[in-house]
């Protein structure tokens, strides 16, 4: 087995040299920095000892505090007007997006997944279509979905107009006001319409955890579905006791992955941000690379903010991981790799 | 009853479709019709001209190529290094193997913005900013937790008598990696090889932050370029959009079959719970 | 099935049913030990091939002069015409000096994007040997390039000439502390662009001739213009032509300036902007927008920028530098657009005039030094200036090539930006500049949506209480930055 064993070692090289150096040792580096700053950034000379103070400055709130009507909600739980208005505020949106965009995603792409599972006719078309966006992604479907959004030349708004104009003489009958006046949302012209528009962009691309999904349905046996429609069990029944704990683990995968990938979204709000959402769509990642990499190159405060961005991450993952062992079914037979 | 799952997925095909057919339509409009109000459905006189246009106003074409190289020579390493590590977690035996596994799994949880600051430090060291390599190298390091846990779980999931009846006839572990189980595991190298390949085609971060000069940059970056620059021609972008577009589509539809098989096993996360 | 260590090969069947052959090494012949030594020869060669691409960087990056050539790095920003610029001037240079090689580095990038970058690169080390920098973030950077004191006034008959030959005031922008940190290339001012299918429009549609902008007109005659230009024409109740197109804060400046408000005193030691003049500043502005409403709001244009709305005659008028003449002159307004004066306001007529400079990076190797100094005084030279200025992009910093600016169109719009000359001044170059751009232009935007803080005075006091300009300002005596 030694020979094996150093076998073992090379094959995993390439990962352990990435690993330290790309990983590991950035994470202690980071960590390092977060109690540090530059005195002189640009040539990042004078490296001083600040001890907390970055980590103090982030959470750091005025007091006293006295509520006015134009706050957000959340100050009130902080407890006064944070220092780091910025901070709070990307923090803020990157948990509200991914607490709507996460669970929505989930539940559209395992929806698909289910409908794509029932052997119509036509689906591997609808699967390859549905797929299609997820590898798209990025710069350049974002330029489109932005027109898309254009509250004036954008063809949802337009749809909208068209909706509203329709529904009018039926809601007429009820309503003295019909809906053809009805204002439409400017999306990524207000700070609250933001939201939403970024989050259909994200469940447009849901076709990565939709193909998981509909590759763990495709490993669920024939078998019991048989056996379950000869006891008369009706489609829901069937889904709560023979689909989904087959799939559990392949939710929880999807849950934790798509948590950590929209909690660090970047290039929606690198490229869709306009000054009428007043920060709306500032996320986590956009303020963090500005702190680090505009001026004045705060590396050290850049270090303690992705600190307790991970432990942020670490209260909302570690929960979700736990309760897994409630729900998460496991099957009796595995393969384990020979001794 | 029976058309209702027919209706919901024609919609949803429609509500995925509808950003592209925005974006063809778009790219073949005249500018002043992008802007027109109501806005227009239909299309009278589409505008070849606008793709020749978008073609040579920018050095698209040096950006695609730029794109290509990149997250082809990264998807190689992604493939040939994640496939190792998969095969070392899988099949071989040795100290530190749950160890291992953990710390890849636990490196898919670290986000990028901890690692952003040391790493652009740490190539500062060495000497690679402004070079490609920052984007390159580090794929071939690893190849990306996901795709060690894609290989992990597919080649587990190959009937083990395989390997060992090589093994049995004096193999070594390398032998047996590229022999029978990499040809065994197409499902997951075709898989991987996407991901990675339309993860790197993608990335816009990194470019950002590495490449200072133009002729350099790949089509993720070139694109926002092409907002900055070329205005809100917006039918310049779009069809420089669709073009950036293309070659990641034709290379999907070339592995659509794969990608099923390949993504299959990440259900069987039952993996190191009992061992 | 044969086992490995006894026979050559051994055939296996894998998933696919295939049979796979396997070879183990052996060295049984001549031949193959000659096979084996090539593949371990190749194996070197490719491992130190790869090892040599992975850190010839870092050792360039760690010791300088190490690979000193005359080879030098140029960057540069601006839109891709001034890419095909650089270029053919790059191309002259080289033909004059043989034995220096250029690299031209296109820096391409919304606003502070090109300056951001230069900041990163000077971070990590790779700041271009030559760079263009614009006037603004020049101040914030200038102790990391090269000092040029010693290129300009030399006993030497050609520099002597150089110097006093420059635009005075431009060479004086680029001074820091007495030393010569940057050379000026050329620069521009503001004036009002119009689009004149616009004005005919609006007056056959309102019946009333539209005057044509006179040379000395004032600023009511700009609101009364602005005004007859707004027209909604299919009468749906949104404006389909709009009279002119709000500029952000820094285009603003002449107007400003205009009404008597100053951001800052002389010697930039605090922040000025408040008082009835700087009211009356702001006051107009939310009057284009809003009251008066001769400008559309963000939302009304979305997705434009001010180059689009001008040319596809959403405005009717905008304010621009000489860089827009020729973006324009490639388009189908090519003849219909026209330049005209800021007009007159309260506090007489002022514009904003902006330089762009060219820089060194410090610390080079001799011959690199060398040859980025020639590459220097080429672009300050006659014959690029001249080029410069024949673009039309931008007026050449060199006074005798202002005419080269002119003269080949014999264009009066050109010529109207050689005028405005006299009335140009730079803007207050605050430290920060960036962080002070993002907090006003937020400010500003409180004065186009209603709400208890849309009120000029409210506004003016916000800005001064802003953390980043104060600390703009606190960074003067050198306070910490991070606080």
């Amino acid at each position: 087995m030694n020979r094996r064993s150093s076998g073992a070692r090379l094959f995993l090289l390439p990962w352990i040299v990435g690993f330290a150096a790309l990983t590991a040792l950035p994470v202690l580096v980071s960590l390092a920095l977060s109690f540090t700053q530059f005195k002189d950034p640009l040539s990042m000379n004078r490296l001083q000892w600040v001890g907390l103070s970055h980590y103090r400055q982030a959470v750091e709130t005025a007091r006293p505090y006295s509520p006015d009507r134009g706050d957000p909600w959340y100050w009130n739980l902080l407890g006064g007007k944070p220092e780091d208005v910025h901070f709070h505020q990307s923090l803020y949106n990157s948990i509200t997006f991914s607490i709507f965009a996460v669970p929505l995603g989930l539940a559209v792409s395992l929806m698909t997944a289910l409908l794509l599972n029932q052997r119509l006719r036509g689906t591997s078309v609808a699967r390859t279509l549905i797929y299609i966006p997820h590898v798209l992604g990025g710069a350049a479907t974002i330029v489109i979905w932005s027109w898309l959004f254009n509250p004036e030349f954008g063809w949802i708004n337009e749809g909208l107009r068209c909706l509203y104009r329709f529904a009018d003489p039926i809601v007429r009958l009820f309503r003295e006001q019909g809906t053809a006046d009805f204002p439409t949302p400017a999306w990524l012209y207000s700070p609250v319409w933001c939201k939403p528009a970024v989050v259909i962009m994200h469940v447009w691309a849901i076709g990565g955890s939709m193909l998981i999904f509909l590759a763990a349905l495709h490993r669920v046996p024939r078998a019991l579905y048989d056996a379950a429609r000869l006891d008369g069990s009706s489609a829901w029944r069937q889904f709560l006791h023979v689909t989904w704990p087959h799939i559990t683990p392949v939710v929880l995968f999807n849950l934790v992955i798509s948590l950590v990938f929209t909690m660090q979204s970047f290039t929606e709000s690198y490229f869709l941000e306009t000054r009428q959402q007043k920060d709306g769509l500032l996320f986590f990642a956009l303020y963090l690379y500005r702190v680090a990499f505009e001026p004045p190159y705060r590396f050290g405060y850049a270090s303690a903010l992705a600190w307790i961005f991970v432990l942020v991450l670490i209260v909302l993952i570690v929960p979700i991981l736990l309760s897994g062992r409630l729900w998460v079914y496991y099957a009796g037979s595995e393969r384990t790799s020979k001794g | 009853m029976r058309g209702v799952p027919y209706i919901i997925l024609v919609s949803l095909c429609a509500f995925i479709l509808v950003p592209l057919i925005w974006a063809v339509v778009s790219s073949l409009k005249p500018l002043e019709e992008v802007y027109a109000f109501p806005p227009k459905f239909s299309m009278h006189d589409p505008q070849w001209s606008n793709y020749r246009e978008a073609w040579t106003r920018l050095p698209v074409g040096r950006f695609m190529i730029n794109s290509l190289f990149i997250a082809g020579v990264s998807m190689v390493g992604a493939v040939w290094s994640a496939s190792m590590a998969g095969y070392a977690l899988a099949r071989l035996r040795f100290r530190g193997r749950r160890l291992c596994f953990w710390l890849i799994v636990g490196s898919m949880l670290v986000p990028a913005q901890v690692l952003l600051v040391p790493r652009f430090l740490l190539f500062d060291l060495l000497g690679w900013v402004n070079t490609y390599k920052p984007l390159i190298v580090p794929a071939w390091l690893g190849g990306g937790a996901f795709n060690i846990f894609l290989f992990r779980q597919f080649f587990l999931s190959i009937p083990s008598e395989l390997g060992d009846a090589a093994e049995l006839d004096g193999a070594s572990a390398w032998q047996t990696y590229r022999h029978i189980y990499i040809p065994a595991a197409r499902p997951a190298v075709v898989t991987a090889a996407l991901l990675s390949f339309v993860y790197h085609w993608q990335d816009f971060l990194d470019p950002l932050i590495y490449l200072s000069d133009f002729m350099t940059y790949p089509i993720s970056l070139g694109l926002r370029m092409y907002q900055s620059m070329a205005g809100t021609w917006a039918n310049l972008l779009m069809a420089t959009s669709l073009i950036a577009l293309l070659p990641v589509a034709i290379v999907f539809l070339l592995c659509d079959r794969y990608i099923m098989r390949g993504l299959g096993v990440i259900g069987e996360t039952t993996g190191t719970r009992r061992r | 099935m044969a086992r490995f260590g006894r026979h050559p090969q051994a055939r296996i069947e894998n998933s696919d049913g295939a049979t796979v052959v396997i070879t183990p090494q052996c060295a049984g012949s001549q031949w193959q030990r000659l096979a084996s030594i090539i593949r371990r020869a190749g194996v070197v060669v490719a491992v130190s091939g790869i090892a040599w691409w992975l850190f010839a960087d870092t050792y360039a990056r760690h010791v300088p002069s190490w690979m000193d050539k005359s080879e030098i790095r140029f960057a540069h920003f601006g839109s891709f015409q001034d890419y095909a610029l650089w270029r053919d001037l790059i191309r002259d240079f080289e033909r004059r000096h043989p034995d220096i090689r250029i690299h031209q580095e296109y820096v391409v990038g919304l606003g502070g994007r090109y300056h951001t970058k230069m900041r990163q690169q000077i971070l990590s080390h790779t700041l271009p040997d030559v760079a263009l920098i614009q006037l603004g973030p020049f101040h914030d950077l200038a102790e990391h390039f090269a000092d040029l004191t010693a290129l300009l006034p030399s006993s030497d008959g050609e520099n002597r000439e150089l110097a006093a030959s420059l635009d005075e005031l431009a060479l004086k922008a680029f001074q820091v502390q007495g030393r010569q940190r940057a050379l000026p290339v050329s620069g521009g001012n503001l004036l009002i662009f119009g689009n004149r299918e616009c004005f005919t429009r609006a007056s056959q549609f309102r019946g009333v001739p539209i005057p044509i902008p006179e040379d000395d007109w004032n600023i009511n005659d700009f609101r009364r213009i602005a005004g007859l230009l707004t027209c909604d024409f299919d009468g749906d109740g949104r404006s389909d032509q709009f009279g002119f197109w709000l500029p952000r804060w820094i285009y603003y400046l002449p107007f400003l300036w205009s009404f008597g408000a100053e951001l800052t005193d002389d010697r930039m030691s605090e922040w000025t902007l408040y008082g009835t003049e700087a009211e009356a500043a702001l006051s107009f502005y939310q009057d284009l927008a809003v009251t008066d409403h001769v400008s559309p709001r963000d939302e009304e244009v979305p997705q434009m920028f001010q180059d689009v709305g001008f040319l596809t005659g959403k405005v009717a008028m905008c304010i621009n530098g000489p860089w827009f003449l020729p973006f324009l002159a490639k388009t189908r307004l090519a003849d219909s657009f026209f330049v005209a004066p800021i007009p007159t306001g309260p506090a007489g007529r002022v514009t904003r005039i902006t330089w762009d400079g060219a820089v060194m990076a410090s610390h080079l190797p001799p011959r690199r030094r060398q040859a980025a100094q020639r590459f220097m005084q080429f672009l300050v030279s006659k014959h690029a200036q001249d080029a410069i200025g024949q673009t039309g992009r931008a007026i050449p910093a060199r006074r005798a090539s202002q005419r080269s600016f002119t003269e080949p169109a014999n264009d009066p719009r050109r010529a109207q930006f050689v005028e405005a000359l006299n009335y140009s001044r730079l803007q207050p170059l605050l430290p920060h500049f960036s962080r002070v751009d993002r907090a006003i232009n937020k400010h500003l935007l409180d004065l186009l949506t209603p709400g208890p803080n849309s009120r000029p005075e409210i506004v003016l006091a916000e800005l001064q209480a802003d953390p980043a300009i104060r600390r703009a300002f606190a960074l003067q005596v050198n306070e910490d930055p991070d606080r």
